[in-house]
């Protein structure tokens, strides 16, 4: 199918340069109903991302302009010469400012190999489901236990070509699990949801999330309602703090100091002038262990390295893909792999040794990049006074990056979701928080 | 015009007839769902320019088949032994390589189960009524007719007169998708085709003023083709007007107040509150409070909503769902009483009901779940005047960015882009933002006390299931007045 295809680039007037990402895809899904087995299915697709770039001028100026089209590889001749030809004249209309493609030559070192290579990936879904399964109901009397689970695992496998004569390619395993876990309380059943994704067989590590999620689940029927605070200080634990920070990767990508979303430039304190607390430090890196977004190369086919993103609250490097870098004539890093953030200076007990709000799920933790205000409704959250915690749900807490960032403190402990390795939680302050009772 | 039917579909339909054929012999049900879906989105911002294939393009097959014991199912792109299209050696013989390849998949599926910690769950094999036909909808233009360069001629010039309109743009954002889609559907029973083009449209002013930035968006969406880009040039003053107003927007005080939603706040609350807790397969895990409420009150008898893919012309309306089931309409709730949830097949299987032509996947590569369609609340007789007339102190939400279901629990979330206040009965012109509404599904509709006589669906954006399976699906209503917590 790719040497068709290229012979139909090769023809088609126009095409000045061309990119091809293509992603074999074997998967293998079970979904299960508490305990029984309710579908089973397989997956074997091939995937074609193609770019046409066409370089034009027009009143003297030169642009270069790209479409991104998918490729069937059932397609016939006839129907691929049309999809190019219509992507060429398409890629007329669009008046980008030119941009160099990824040169090859590059050199990046391989992902290690997963520890699911050693054996067909039908033979891994009874260890995983074992896995999934093997804490049982948790919590003396609250009788928390798996609702429903999907599992997924594919096994994936990308090459990037391009006209440049870019050619690499790399492969690796995703698994996920969606879980759903519930537990009786005396307000009667509730439930929460929780997403686990893996790279590698990693069976305590999956059974001890989903013991965690069941513990919590107990936590959550336990609960009384959320008081009206006002403003509180807060700890977002667990998955919001990937989120909150998602606030800074934002602003610093290339694309969005070109597109003027972000005024933010390199040398700037992304924290502000007055930062009384923790200071962010957050490396881009291609290699995480168990992270199904490793990769040793971006979509361009750019070779990853370990990368200073933010040190000590400074943005050190504008981050993105060769294009965004070479508008703002900064080198480029390639789009982030895996994001690792450093632990704070406070550790969990100390967080919780004064007055709190701790938040750990939300029924959907929304932090606005550009704006910066986040916040959510409350799933579970712990009430934390005079040296108790209990537990509340309901309600819902809101604020702004940019008024809470001259003081958060970060968790020593650190946590891993995926392609995210940072501190467990962060601390703010003057949050508003609009409770229930 | 019509929305012309896929050539690729037609060009396998003789082998997949053949295929069906073939697993017919050896297991009590099969069936075999092929797609072609294509669509460009164009996206035009104040510094670039974007072309890319719509994220809902796909072209593929996804067979079914009963294998005595329970459903699996194998999607796959590629035919065996073929580069591209039908090979020289026939029909025939691919038919009997793929029908090889799906008896190998489904023999390995059996294996694994095998050696699974849990027990298989009973589904009995399908007994469909027959049905057959092709369906083609109708839009004003195609997008393939009015060509990419007038696209990308129309989107810009909504972006420049933007400019014109506000001092405070730093940037604007126009959007158009269009995607075609195509589904054959073929089974003992059932022998399906369909072709049809939704499209959505979105304005994006981005507004700064001194540190604050602020983001409005306002979308258009349908069974429409690129007609869609003059809808959005209607509603471009409105939308920069608003992202001027949210650089002075206010912080709500946390607390509950009298609310009336906007048709499109009040289809997502439709849609979060009570639609997702409706999807019949969410009774099946026992994950939904509403299982509890059939046919008793749920809510004031001014509340009716309905569901379904023939209830309305919108993203989400088709003939056909992606099991081949006819597309409904669902009366969910009747006057304040919960009737009826919305299915797909399996789940239909396991409650003993008719499946409601709900049953819908991302893609051909994905699972049919029971999914919504097009979720509506019924107009009432209400004006809009006198629903802020009768508020001394509360909010007139207008907009969302994001909304999660509760099924279990009924819970209420969701991120109201912005509100505005009323205050003695008139718009005071304080604007808040964002606001975070919750509440608990019952108390918020039995709280509804008015409902506006106005009505129109949305379907710009995605719906998942959970936090993946992303499918199109239109919401709205009428303007609605109740109580909720705002924060």
């Amino acid at each position: 199918m790719i040497e068709r295809l290229m012979r139909v680039l090769e023809r088609t007037p126009g095409v000045s340069e061309w990119k091809l990402v293509a992603r074999r895809v074997e998967g293998r899904e079970l979904f299960f109903v508490r305990r029984g087995l309710d579908m089973q299915r397989a997956r074997s697709v091939r995937r074609l991302g193609l770019s046409v770039y066409h370089d034009f001028e027009e009143g003297g100026r030169p642009f270069r302009g790209v479409v991104r089209i998918g490729v069937h590889p059932e397609a016939a001749d006839a129907e691929l010469s049309r999809w190019v030809e219509d992507a060429v004249f398409a890629a007329r209309q669009v008046r980008n400012e030119p941009f160099p493609l990824v040169e090859p030559g590059a050199t990046a070192p391989p992902l290690p190999a997963s520890s699911f290579a050693g054996r067909p990936l039908g033979g891994w879904l009874a260890p995983l489901s074992e896995a999934l399964f093997a804490p049982g109901p948790a919590g003396e009397g609250r009788a928390a236990r798996i609702n429903s689970a999907e599992l997924f695992l594919d096994q994936v496998e990308t090459r990037i070509l391009s006209s440049r004569g870019v050619d690499v390619s790399y492969a690796g395993y995703e698994g996920y699990v969606e879980l759903i876990v519930e537990a009786e309380g005396p307000g009667g059943a509730v439930e929460l949801y929780k997403e686990i994704q893996f790279a590698g067989f990693l069976p305590e590590r999956l059974s001890g999330e989903v013991r965690t999620e069941l513990e919590l689940a107990g936590d959550r029927a336990q609960a009384g309602p959320t008081p009206r605070l006002k403003t509180a200080a807060v700890i977002l634990s667990g998955e919001p703090v990937r989120e909150f920070l998602g606030y800074y990767l934002t602003q610093g990508a290339a694309e969005s100091m070109y597109n003027e979303i972000s005024r933010f430039k390199v040398g700037d304190s992304l924290q502000g002038r007055d930062v009384r607390g923790d200071r962010l430090s957050i490396r881009g890196e291609p290699y995480l262990e168990g992270s199904t977004a490793s990769a040793p190369w971006d979509g361009d086919g750019f070779a990853l390295q370990s990368t200073a993103l933010i040190e000590d609250g400074v943005l050190r490097r504008a981050w993105g893909p060769v294009r965004f870098c070479h508008y703002l004539g900064v080198p480029p890093t390639g789009g982030l792999a895996n994001l690792v953030v450093r632990p704070g200076s406070r550790s969990l007990e100390e967080m919780r040794g004064d007055a709190r709000l701790e938040v750990v799920a939300f029924s959907d933790f929304h932090s606005d990049p550009i704006t910066g205000d986040f916040g959510g409704e409350i799933r579970l959250g712990y009430l934390i006074e005079a040296g108790r915690r209990r537990p509340v749900t309901g309600g819902s807490l809101s604020g702004n990056v940019k008024e809470v960032h001259g003081e958060l403190y970060l968790s020593r402990e650190l946590q891993q979701l995926n392609g995210f390795q940072g501190p467990q939680a962060v601390e703010l302050f003057g949050v508003a928080v609009t409770g229930v009772s | 015009m019509k929305v012309p039917h896929s050539e690729h579909l037609s060009r396998h339909r003789d082998l997949l007839l053949r295929l069906l054929r073939l697993l017919r012999e050896e297991y009590p049900y099969a069936s075999v769902l092929a797609t072609d879906s294509r669509g460009l989105r164009y996206l035009v911002q104040r510094r670039e320019t974007s072309i890319q294939e719509s994220r809902f393009g796909e072209r593929g097959f996804v067979v079914r088949v009963h294998d005595g014991s329970g459903y699996g199912e194998f999607s796959f792109n590629e035919l065996p032994g073929a580069s591209h299209g039908v090979p020289a050696e026939g029909p025939a013989a691919l038919a009997e390589a793929l029908a090889a390849e799906i008896r190998g998949r489904v023999e390995e599926l059996a294996q694994a189960r095998s050696a699974l910690p849990v027990s298989l769950r009973p589904y009995p094999a399908a007994q469909e009524e027959p049905f057959t036909g092709r369906w083609q909808g109708e839009v004003e233009e195609l997008p393939e007719q009015t060509g990419g360069a007038e696209i990308v001629r129309r989107l810009t010039e909504l972006r420049d007169r933007a400019f014109t309109l506000s001092d405070y743009l730093v940037d604007m954002r126009v959007l158009y998708e269009g995607v075609r889609v195509s589904k054959l559907f073929l089974s003992g029973a059932r022998d399906l085709e369909q072709s049809y083009l939704w499209s959505q449209g979105y304005l994006v002013p981005v507004s700064r003023r001194g540190e604050v930035t602020r983001v409005n968006h306002k979308s258009a969406s349908g069974l429409k083709g690129t007609e869609l880009i003059g809808e959005m040039a209607g509603r471009l003053p409105e939308a920069v007007k608003v992202a001027e107003e949210l650089l002075g927007a206010r912080k709500v005080e946390p607390g509950e107040y009298e609310v009336i939603l906007n048709p499109t706040v009040a289809g997502l609350v439709a849609h979060e509150s009570f639609g997702h807790g409706v999807e019949l397969d969410m009774f099946v895990k026992q994950r939904a409070k509403a299982a509890e409420y059939l046919g008793k009150p749920v809510g004031s008898p001014l509340v009716s909503l309905h569901d379904g893919a023939r209830a309305a012309e919108e993203v989400s309306s088709y003939w056909f769902d992606d099991e081949g089931t006819p597309g409904s309409d669902t009366l969910v709730i009747d006057r304040g009483v919960f009737r009826a949830g919305i299915s797909d097949q399996l789940s239909a299987f396991a409650l003993g009901l008719p499946p409601t032509g709900n049953g819908k996947r991302e893609s051909f590569e994905r699972k049919a779940y029971a999914r919504m369609t097009n979720t509506f609340f019924s107009p009432g007789s209400d004006s809009l005047e006198a629903m802020i007339a009768s508020i001394r102190h509360g909010y007139l939400l207008e907009e969302f960015t994001s909304g999660m279901e509760d099924p279990k629990n009924w819970g209420i979330q969701g991120v109201i882009l912005f509100g505005r206040e009323i205050r003695d009965g008139k718009l005071s012109g304080v604007v808040v933002s964002p606001v975070i509404i919750t509440g608990y599904v019952p108390d918020v509709l039995q709280a509804v006390s008015m409902v506006s006589a106005d009505f129109a669906l949305s379907g710009s954006g995605m719906c998942g299931k959970g936090h993946k399976e992303y499918s199109k699906t239109s919401t709205g209503g009428p303007y609605i007045k109740t109580v909720m917590r705002l924060g």
